[in-house]
């Protein structure tokens, strides 16, 4: 992999003027969809600071950024015992709940996309005694839109809202980590836990 | 330059790293490979298959001493477009200018 430093000089075709001298610099970079990569090295005209070329070494950031554009916000209201659920088990694997309990819900909705046993689980915990009290909070989580879609096949498959998933998952981990803990499972929610 | 030249060339600046993609201010997304959307390995895959008759050459609207190269190979029934040129002639940096289907 060629690695460019910025300030590197090198030339580009400019609109209407041929090659000009161009040199390389870290920019906001907005791609023709409007999604702004921010801080990538970037080939601009010296005179006009015009952009006009893109290192190879640049795709890794544009792909994030794209991708995370793409991240879709959902809200769901859970009673607020489940919320305490979520904050314990943040605080028994030792990760920070704001952006531990997302990814932790996550978790469980990806599980329940890949496997019928593990959406029907959720489905079976949304109705339990804990998970049916009323709801009086809201719960805001951020997920890519393709796991969103895949959850959505998934309600649709099962007859279960996005809710009442949620709501199962939350019971779902209460049970993996403090009520009848599970050393597979443990180790990849303590996985998770260190990675966000 | 011709075909092979072309094909040659372009070849060796993606096995070694050595391209740019071409912006006009904004980066265009219809080049996959600028957004990440196929590796160099695919497209690797993509200009190998290319034949004589799926190539085509013309100046650079921007500079008429510049040639763009285009193929158009098909590969597993999937019609692509690569466009793109080299600013260093023959074995220098390419320069992408669109990646699709």
């Amino acid at each position: 992999m060629k690695i460019i430093e910025e300030g590197t000089r090198g030339v580009a075709l400019a609109p209407e003027r041929g090659k000009v001298p161009v040199v390389f610099e870290y920019r906001d970079l907005t791609l023709d969809s409007g999604v702004v990569v921010k801080d990538v090295l970037v080939g601009v005209a010296e005179d006009t600071g015009e952009v006009l070329t893109v290192p190879a070494q640049s795709t890794p950031r544009i792909k994030l950024a794209r991708l995370a554009a793409k991240d879709e916000t959902f809200s769901v209201r859970i009673p607020f015992e489940l919320n305490d659920v979520l904050w314990g088990v943040s605080h028994e694997l030792g990760a920070n709940p704001t952006k531990f309990n997302s990814a932790l819900i996550r978790f469980y909705l990806h599980e329940a996309t890949d496997s019928r046993t593990m959406a029907r689980r959720l489905k079976r915990l949304s109705t339990s005694d804990l998970a049916a009290k009323s709801s009086k909070t809201k719960l805001t989580l951020r997920s890519d839109s393709d796991l969103l879609e895949r959850v959505k096949q998934v309600e649709e498959r099962e007859g279960v809202s996005r809710s009442e998933l949620v709501r199962g998952a939350v019971i779902a981990m209460k049970e993996d980590v403090f009520d009848r803990p599970r050393k597979g499972r443990l180790a990849q929610l303590r996985a998770i836990a260190e990675a966000v | 330059m011709g075909f092979s030249s072309a094909k040659r060339a372009l070849l060796t600046a993606l096995e070694a790293g050595n391209f740019q993609h071409e912006a006009r201010e904004v980066l265009s997304e219809k080049n996959l490979l600028a957004v990440g959307d196929i590796s160099v390995g695919e497209v690797i895959g993509i200009v190998r298959r290319a034949r004589g008759s799926d190539y085509s050459a013309s100046p650079h609207h921007w500079d008429p001493g510049t040639e763009v190269h285009v193929f158009r190979p098909t590969v597993e029934g999937t019609r692509w477009y690569v466009k793109a040129y080299f600013l260093e002639e023959p074995e220098g940096t390419a320069v992408f200018i669109s990646i699709h289907r």
